[in-house]
C-alpha cells in the first residue's frame, strides 16, 4: 500500500473525528474520500494489519496512537499548505485545498514546521495573518484621557524622532489633549509631546487596562 | 583646554552656560551650518578653558543639523571633558541621551539641574546611587538659583572620567554587532554607528542591510526603533533604581485652560494682541523721547559745526541713521523681545505653536511656523533666522514669503508715523489688516504650488515656569544682537549712500523719470515713488526721506490723505529691506530671494494702484 494512500486515509478519518466528536465509520470515510466502498474496506482492512486502527463490529474505526500521529500530522500540514497557497500566494480555496492533498504527502516535518513559522508573523504590508486580520487604532481615534500602548509606527519621516521622544512600539502613553482637528498632545515618560494629525495617525495603538 | 555642555532641549543648559561664561560669549556659525554655536573663555586657576554649549538635542542618531553638530563635536579629539546637564524632573528621557554619549567613551561629569522642582513633585533622586551606577561624578545643582553652579568647572576639570556603563542590547542586535565587528574588524560603537545608519563605508552598509533586513523581520519593528527601545528601557531601568517617588505627578490644571479646545485659540490671540498693542505704545513713547533726546544732544551740535557740504551731509545721514536704528531697535524691537523671551521661559510659547497647528496647516506649515512669524513683528531679521527651525525646505520657502510681508517695527514706525498721525488710528489698523489679510492669502495659495514634502510638527511642550528676569533680558539681549549686528551696519551703510546720492542731485534725477509713472498709476507725485525706493535700505526711511522731500513734517499740507495711505500701504508690503534680503539669501539661498522680492514688489504697486482706482 503506498504511503500516500495511507496518509489519506488516517487524515480523513482524523478530519471526521475532529468534525463528529464520535467514532467515525467506515461508510463516512467513504463518503469523505469519494471512493467505492469495496477499495476503502480492503484498504482499512491493510491498515488494521500494520496497527494504525481498530475496527468494531465491522464498521466503527478508533485509530491507534500510531495511526492518530500519523493522521494528525497529515491534517496539519493539509492546513498549513493551504493558508499558504491561499493566503500568501492568492491562490482560490479550492484549488489549494486540492494542491495541499498533493503536496502534504511529500513535504518534510521541518519545512512544515518553517512554513508554519513564517505564516505566524505579520506581513510586512498590513497585518493580515493566517489567523485573520487584526485591526488597531491610530492615535487619532482615542479620546482625551486615553491611555494606551502603541502598538506600531510607521512615519514615513521622522520616525526615529519620535522614537528619541519615548515613542516606540510597546510604550505606554497617555492622549492629553486633543483639538478639534485631531492635534494631540501626548504624555510620555513625563513629558508633553505635541503631534500634527498627520503624525498621530501613523501610530497605531491599543487602549490599555 | 575645551569643554562642552551638552543635554535635551530645555534642561536649563542655556541657563549654566550664561552663569559659568558671564558676558564673554562668541557667537559662531557652525561650519557649513546655519545652527548657531555659543562658545565662551574663562580661567580656572590659571588655565584658559573654552566652553561649547552645544545646540539641545533628544539623540545622537538623527539627521538634523543640531544632531549632526553634536556628534561632530564629540568625534573630534580635542574635546577634554563634557559636562552632561540632565532634568532631574525627567530623568528618564535625559537619561536616553546620556546613554547615547556614554558610547562615545569621553570623559564627562553628570550635572542635574532643577532639584528644586523635582522635589516639588516629590521626586527624590539618590545621586550617590545614579554615579556609582554611571561611573561618573554627579552634581546635583539648582540653575535658577545659582545653587551648587560653582561646583561644576572644578569637577570638569579634575574629575570627568568615561562613564563605566554599557546598554545591553537585544540578543538579536548584540548577535548582528558580535558578527559585524568580527566581518569588518570594527568596534562595538563602531557597529552600532553602522546599525543605525551612520556609517559610510559601502562594504559596511551592504552587510547592515542585509542583517536589517532580517532583524526587522523578527521584531516587526525598524533597527533603528529596536535600538531606542533597547536603550529607553535601560534608562528606565536605571530611573527606577535611583528615584523614589513620594507621591504621584498632578496634573497641571493650568495647562489644561491654556491648551483646551476652547479656551486656547482665545488665549492665544489675546495674548498675541496684547503683545502688539503694547509693544506699539509702548514702542512708540520711548521712541518719542530717545529720538528727543538724540535731536537735543547730538543732531544740533552737530548742525551747528562748521564743515564741508559733503563731510556735514554724509555726517548728518550717519548720525540720521544711528538715530532711527536706535530709535526703532530700543524701543520697538527690544521690547518686543521681551515679551517673546517671557512667552519662550513660561514655556507658552510652545503652546502657541500647538493651538495655531490647524490654522498654519491651511498656510502650508505646521504649529511651529508660527514662531518665526510672531518674530517677524519685531524685525524680519531674527525671524528669518527663526526660520531654519522648520523642517522641510517646502515649508522654509512658504515661512520666507510670508515672514517678509510681516509689518515688522520699522514698518510699525511707518503705519504710526503717517497714518495714525496724519489719517487716524482706524486707518492705521486698516493697514494692518490689509497686510495680514495678504499674508494669509498669499499663505493659503503658496501651500497650493509649493512643491516639496509636508512634515508634521512634533513637539515637546515645554513645562509651564514662571521666568527668571536675568533670563530674559539675556535672551533678549542675544535675540537683538541679530538685528545690532546683521541689520545695524547695513542701515549704515545704506544711509551712507543715500546722504551721498542726494549730496548728488540724484533725487531729482529719479523723481523726474518716475514722476509720470508714479502719478498715473499710484497717484503719487514723483518723489514720493523717490522715498518708497530709499525705503528698499531701510523702512522707515521712506517716511525720513519724504519728509526732506516734501520739505516739511507737515504732510498733509503737499499730500492728500489717500496719497499718505497709499504711500504707506506701498512702502509696508513692497521689498523687504537690504538687511532682509541679505538674511533670505543665506537662509533659503538667492533663488527664492528674487521670488520673495518680485513678489513683495508687484504685490505692493499692484495694491496701491488697486486703492488709487478705489479712491478716485
Amino acid at each position: 500500500m503506498k504511503t500516500s494512500s495511507r496518509e489519506d486515509i488516517l487524515e480523513a478519518i482524523c478530519l471526521l473525528f475532529k468534525k463528529n466528536k464520535k467514532e467515525t465509520t467506515i461508510g463516512e470515510v467513504t463518503d469523505q474520500l469519494a471512493l467505492s466502498r469495496e477499495e476503502v474496506s480492503e484498504k482499512i482492512g491493510q491498515l488494521e494489519q500494520n496497527g494504525d486502527l481498530e475496527v468494531h463490529d465491522g464498521e466503527t474505526i478508533s485509530l491507534t496512537p500510531q495511526g492518530k500521529e500519523v493522521g494528525d500530522r497529515t491534517m496539519k500540514k493539509h492546513e498549513v499548505l493551504e493558508c499558504f497557497l491561499s493566503d500568501v500566494l492568492g491562490m482560490d480555496r479550492r484549488s489549494a485545498s486540492r494542491e495541499a492533498c498533493i503536496l502534504e504527502h511529500g513535504i518534510s516535518d521541518a519545512a512544515t514546521e518553517r512554513l508554519e513559522g513564517f505564516m505566524s508573523r505579520p506581513r510586512r504590508r498590513g497585518w493580515r495573518t493566517h489567523r485573520g486580520p487584526r485591526h488597531f487604532s491610530s492615535l487619532l481615534d482615542f479620546p482625551e484621557g486615553t491611555k494606551v500602548t502603541i502598538v506600531s509606527v510607521r512615519c514615513p519621516l521622522g520616525c526615529e524622532h519620535l522614537a528619541d521622544l519615548g515613542i516606540f512600539p510597546g510604550e505606554d502613553i497617555s492622549i492629553v489633549r486633543v483639538l478639534n482637528h485631531k492635534a494631540i498632545v501626548v504624555r510620555v515618560k513625563g513629558c508633553d509631546i505635541a503631534l500634527s494629525p498627520e503624525i498621530a495617525s501613523c501610530i497605531l495603538a491599543e487602549k490599555r487596562g | 583646554m575645551k569643554l562642552g555642555l551638552i543635554g535635551n532641549p530645555n534642561v536649563g543648559k542655556s541657563l549654566i552656560f550664561h552663569q559659568l561664561t558671564g558676558l564673554g560669549v562668541e557667537v559662531s556659525n557652525y561650519p557649513g551650518t546655519t545652527v548657531d554655536l555659543f562658545s565662551g573663555r574663562l580661567c580656572y586657576q590659571n588655565e584658559k578653558l573654552e566652553l561649547v554649549d552645544l545646540p539641545g538635542v533628544y539623540s545622537l542618531t538623527g539627521k538634523s543639523p543640531e544632531e549632526v553638530i553634536v556628534r561632530n563635536f564629540l568625534l573630534c579629539g580635542d574635546v577634554a571633558a563634557l559636562i552632561m546637564v540632565l532634568d532631574a524632573t525627567h530623568l528618564e528621557r535625559n537619561l536616553y541621551l546620556l546613554l547615547q554619549v556614554a558610547e562615545y567613551e569621553k570623559p564627562l561629569i553628570v550635572v542635574l539641574n532643577m532639584m528644586d522642582e523635582a522635589a516639588k513633585q516629590g521626586k527624590v533622586i539618590d545621586t550617590g546611587k545614579l554615579s556609582s551606577i554611571l561611573g561618573v561624578e554627579v552634581i546635583p545643582v539648582i540653575a535658577t538659583q545659582g545653587k551648587n553652579i560653582e561646583a561644576i568647572i572644578p569637577g570638569a576639570i579634575s574629575r570627568a572620567r568615561i562613564p563605566a556603563l554599557q546598554i545591553p542590547y537585544d540578543t538579536h542586535i548584540e548577535a548582528a554587532i558580535r558578527s559585524l565587528s568580527a566581518v569588518h574588524g570594527i568596534s562595538r560603537w563602531k557597529a552600532i554607528q553602522a546599525l543605525l545608519g551612520l556609517e559610510e563605508d559601502p562594504g559596511l552598509r551592504e552587510s547592515v542591510t542585509a542583517l536589517a533586513c532580517e532583524l526587522e523581520e523578527m521584531h516587526h519593528m525598524s533597527v533603528p526603533q529596536i535600538i531606542a527601545g533597547n536603550r529607553h528601557h535601560c534608562a528606565r531601568a536605571i530611573a527606577e533604581r535611583v528615584i523614589r517617588e513620594r507621591e504621584p505627578p498632578r496634573p497641571d490644571s493650568l495647562d489644561a485652560v491654556l491648551t483646551s479646545r476652547k479656551t486656547g485659540p482665545f488665549i492665544l490671540v489675546g495674548v498675541l494682541l496684547g503683545i502688539l498693542l503694547s509693544v506699539f505704545f509702548i514702542g512708540s513713547f520711548l521712541e518719542e523721547i530717545l529720538v528727543g533726546l538724540f535731536d537735543a544732544f547730538v543732531i544740533l551740535p552737530f548742525n551747528s559745526l562748521d564743515l564741508a557740504p559733503l563731510v556735514h551731509q554724509l555726517g548728518l545721514a550717519f548720525l540720521l541713521a544711528l538715530q532711527a536704528g536706535l530709535g526703532i531697535a530700543f524701543p520697538f524691537i527690544f521690547t518686543f523681545y521681551v515679551f517673546i523671551s517671557i512667552l519662550e521661559d513660561t514655556g507658552y510659547l510652545t503652546r502657541a505653536a500647538f493651538l495655531a497647528d490647524q490654522a498654519m496647516h491651511r498656510l502650508g506649515m505646521h504649529g511651529q511656523g508660527i514662531i518665526p512669524l510672531i518674530l517677524g513683528f519685531g524685525c524680519n531679521v531674527p525671524a528669518i533666522m527663526g526660520i531654519r527651525l522648520l523642517r522641510t525646505r517646502r515649508e522654509r520657502v512658504i515661512a520666507s514669503f510670508l515672514v517678509t510681508m510681516v509689518p515688522c517695527s520699522a514698518r510699525t514706525v511707518i503705519i504710526a508715523g503717517i497714518v495714525a498721525a496724519f489719517i487716524g488710528i482706524g486707518a492705521a489698523l486698516s493697514v494692518y489688516a490689509i497686510t495680514l489679510g495678504l499674508v494669509v492669502m498669499t499663505g493659503l495659495v503658496l501651500s497650493r504650488i509649493t512643491p516639496g514634502e509636508r512634515y508634521g510638527m512634533i513637539l515637546e511642550l515645554t513645562p509651564l515656569r514662571v521666568p527668571q528676569p536675568g533670563n530674559v533680558l539675556a535672551k533678549s539681549w542675544y535675540r537683538i544682537r541679530e538685528f545690532l549686528f546683521i541689520a545695524f551696519p547695513l542701515l549704515i551703510a545704506a544711509s551712507l549712500v543715500l546722504g551721498f546720492l542726494q549730496y548728488a542731485g540724484f533725487f531729482d534725477l529719479l523723481a523726474e523719470s518716475t514722476g509720470p509713472l508714479s502719478e498715473a498709476f499710484l497717484g503719487l507725485p514723483g518723489y514720493a515713488t523717490t522715498a518708497l525706493l530709499f525705503g528698499i535700505l531701510r523702512k522707515e526711511m521712506a517716511l525720513e526721506t519724504l519728509v526732506i522731500l516734501a520739505g516739511t513734517t507737515d504732510l498733509p499740507s503737499v499730500l492728500t490723505a489717500g496719497q499718505l495711505y497709499i504711500f504707506a500701504i506701498i512702502s509696508v508690503l513692497f521689498i523687504p529691506c537690504i538687511s532682509t534680503i541679505g538674511v533670505l539669501v543665506r537662509v533659503v539661498g538667492a533663488r527664492i530671494t528674487f521670488l520673495v522680492s518680485l513678489y513683495t514688489l508687484i504685490l505692493g504697486v499692484c495694491i496701491g494702484a488697486l486703492i488709487n482706482i478705489l479712491i478716485k
